[in-house]
């Protein structure tokens, strides 16, 4: 049905019911135990995190069934659109809002982009392979940078209002301090990267 | 058209006369000299080392560069010199020679960004038309795709480039950079004996330093060198295929073009080159005698910006080197 980056995903049914299954398959580029490891890790992991995050009340699919061997999940099928191609400052806001309770709950998605967002009724927010628990401020920061750095080189001219509708929708749940702390350390990780000009 | 190029970011001093032609549009390489610094045994590029060497072999290489192709300085159109990002003491042996040039015999002198001749030379040698680009060196380390006028950056490192691992991996065994080509070697001699190394990937980001010292780490364990080079490579083209395998899925991208010097490592192309076919994306790679730095980059690109606006020439007194000069700070203008 669809590629992935690391995964393919495939339309099946579990009794009587519409589901996905997703597949981590092997890189025959990648030395096997590499390979292997990054893919049962993964796996675990992005079950785990799905239901926790479903948890804190967010929309995420059900898991139906996990094969770490396999490296195979299956979950629900969501209806919808990819927020990537349909994006607009309320959504922006939307996942904003999404992003912030998970980090309120210290947890970071690691691949924060539109395409990891569909949406049907609601908002659902997928993809958690990449995702761990962490309360550092430069893991939240780090977290939005991708999305920033998504936005800004796929979206150039409405970054500005889709980022400021995101940080809008994320200040919903992180205030005051915190949310001034995250901001900066994102300023200084922009200062990391080569050749960055020092203002 | 003639362009002479002088490029002279770090450990290379090169110039290139290039022709352009309004039908072709692809360049005429008339001459492609370079010299490069050999830092000692065990020792990166000095900076001030660096622009000795260049400013000593900068003559001779300006003047074959104009000698192999039958030409005079009178005869060229443009003088293009590479502006940043670099190191600074080097960029301004580049830059005072090409304003030496321009200003004596009245030329119109073009500043040009090192990371955008490496990119837009790529373009012009391979088929590329609209490629989600990996820019793999000394310098730099991102994935980039192009919209409204710049080169937009959606991946790069966030400590040390691939080169920099490579480099200083190489300097700790003894070697002196580049050592691309040194590691490469060992690990093909290597029994594919693979370490588990620290794999860093956030997102489209990756950092490279705790990998390093991991190295450093498992070499005074008394690893073997070959297995670790080996384990290296393994270890951090998996990660940038991994990167780059996300950059295309996010952005739909149809090609891949792969330029900078790490370009020439035949293992990253073999890896980078299965990545592609999952994906059913066109590979393209820049060919190898042109993906390290060399002065057709900067005299190529040097002609796309001047004829894309007669007026884009840099007065003399206004002529700058910038150290600091990311990609994505350039507006393109010829490109849209």
């Amino acid at each position: 049905m669809a590629k992935g980056a690391e995964s393919n995903i495939y339309l099946s049914r579990l009794f009587d019911k519409k589901s996905i299954s997703k597949i981590r398959i092997p890189k025959s580029y990648r030395q096997q135990i590499l390979d292997a490891a990054i893919r049962k890790q993964r796996t675990i992991n992005e079950a785990r995190m799905i239901s926790l995050a479903k948890d804190m009340g967010l929309r995420t699919p059900f898991i139906y069934l996990v094969d770490a061997s396999r490296a195979e999940i299956i979950m629900e099928y969501i209806n919808g659109m990819n927020a990537k191609d349909v994006l607009e400052e309320p959504i922006c806001f939307k996942m904003g809002q999404c992003v912030s309770i998970l980090h309120s709950n210290n947890i970071i998605h690691g691949d924060l982009t539109p395409s990891n967002f569909i949406l049907g009724n609601e908002l659902v927010i997928i993809d958690f392979g990449l995702s761990y628990h962490s309360n550092r401020i430069e893991d939240k920061a780090v977290d939005i940078r991708l999305l920033k750095e998504i936005l800004n080189s796929m979206y150039p001219s409405d970054f500005y209002n889709f980022y400021e509708s995101f940080l809008k929708g994320y200040s919903r749940t992180i205030q005051g301090q915190e949310l001034k702390k995250i901001l900066k350390t994102l300023e200084e990780i922009d200062f990391r990267r080569r050749y960055a000009e020092v203002s | 058209m003639l362009c002479l190029g002088i490029e002279s970011t770090a450990h290379t001093f090169a110039s290139s006369v290039t022709d352009y032609s309004d039908h072709s549009q692809k360049p005429v390489i008339v001459s492609d000299v370079r010299s490069t610094y050999i830092a000692p045994a065990g020792s990166g590029i000095h900076p001030r080392e660096a622009s000795r060497h260049h400013a000593s072999v900068s003559a001779r290489i300006i003047d074959e560069a104009l000698r192999l192709g039958g030409i005079k300085c009178a005869d060229l159109s443009i003088v293009a010199y590479s502006a940043g990002p670099g190191l600074g003491p080097c960029l301004r042996v580049g830059a005072v020679a090409a304003r030496s040039i321009a200003s004596f015999y009245n030329k119109p002198l073009i500043p040009v960004n090192h990371a955008v001749g490496h990119i837009e030379l790529g373009i012009s040698l391979t088929e590329a038309h609209d490629p989600l680009v990996l820019l793999v060196s000394g310098g730099h380390t991102l994935i980039a795709i192009f919209a409204d006028r710049r080169w937009r950056v959606i991946g790069e490192t966030l400590d040390i480039t691939l080169g920099q691992l490579f480099d200083q991996f190489g300097r700790y065994l003894g070697f002196s950079s580049p050592c691309g080509s040194k590691i490469e070697q060992l690990a093909r001699e290597s029994m594919e004996k693979y370490f588990l190394l620290p794999y860093s990937v956030k997102g489209n980001d990756v950092t490279f330093s705790g990998l390093l010292s991991a190295l450093k780490r498992l070499h005074s364990s008394g690893c073997q060198v070959n297995d670790l080079c080996f384990s290296l490579q393994e270890t951090a083209f998996a990660m940038i295929s991994e990167t780059l395998e996300r950059a295309l899925v996010a952005t739909g991208k149809k090609e891949l073009l792969v330029v900078g010097g790490v370009a020439a490592n035949n293992r990253l192309g073999e890896i980078l080159k299965s990545a592609c076919i999952r994906h059913d994306v066109r590979f393209q790679i820049c060919p190898i005698k042109y993906s390290g730095d060399n002065g057709v980059q900067i005299a190529w690109t040097g002609t796309l910006i001047y004829v894309s606006n007669k007026n884009s020439q840099t007065d003399i007194s206004e002529s700058f080197i910038r150290q600091s000069w990311r990609l994505d700070k350039v507006d393109l203008y010829w490109k849209s």
